[in-house]
């Protein structure tokens, strides 16, 4: 991917603010594709993968944002993988271009701005994770753990 | 007291969910431990501790 000049200096200033707030993410591929990944340990202490992927309109586009560990990811007693349930309100997710990871909804694109930054859409991808924890305990959709506009 | 349990954790998204963020208490993600925290009203999470907000969790919210 041709960044810009405008688009690279953003991505400086992103690299530095997630060395800051997250140390465990790292940019990938600065001259192509180029994404950010890490992973987390959640407050339950599992391990999961995050992907932030950025498109070439960053950072006037929301990136896409996947849990790629663990992979395949299920749902409530194992019963469905959560990618299956596509692009789901319920389950705040998209149906994910990418083969075994689950692709999450962080922000809606109406909400996005070029205000918005990498380091907290990685923050709202772990809030994520900690609604699909709730949701593992009884099966209650992830909706019942994010608040509603 | 802060605390980082799961349970703590359920009960404020759930209740934030369900459109009353829980009086007196707030939610933030503490750099030092990586996890997310549950505070009392009387605590300060500090000024470098980004305080889970309703903006945060309404993005969520929208229709995909």
């Amino acid at each position: 991917m041709a960044w810009d000049t405008i688009q690279r200096y953003r991505l400086s200033l992103e690299k530095d603010v997630l060395a800051s707030t997250f140390p465990a993410f790292t940019f990938h591929d600065p001259t192509g594709r180029t994404y950010v990944s890490g992973q987390w340990h959640s407050n339950s202490g599992k391990l999961y993968g995050l992907h932030v992927q950025l498109t070439a309109g960053f950072p006037d586009e929301c990136p896409s944002t996947y849990i790629t560990m663990p992979s395949p990811l299920y749902g409530y007693r194992n019963r469905r993988t959560i990618a299956s349930y596509g692009t789901s309100h319920a389950m705040h997710t998209w149906k994910s271009d990418r083969s075994g990871w689950v692709k999450i909804c962080t922000y809606h694109s109406a909400d996005w701005s070029a205000d918005q930054g990498i380091a907290k859409v990685i923050r709202k991808g772990m809030l994520w994770i900690l609604a699909y924890e709730c949701h593992l305990d009884d099966g209650r959709e992830i909706a019942s753990f994010l608040m509603s506009a | 007291m802060a605390t980082d349990s799961h349970d703590e954790i359920k009960n404020f998204l759930s209740q934030a969910a369900s459109g009353n963020m829980p009086p007196g208490k707030q939610m933030v993600f503490n750099p030092r431990t990586g996890k997310f925290e549950v505070l009392s009203g009387h605590e300060r999470p500090g000024d470098t501790v980004p305080q889970v907000d309703a903006q945060d969790m309404r993005a969520f919210g929208r229709r995909a």
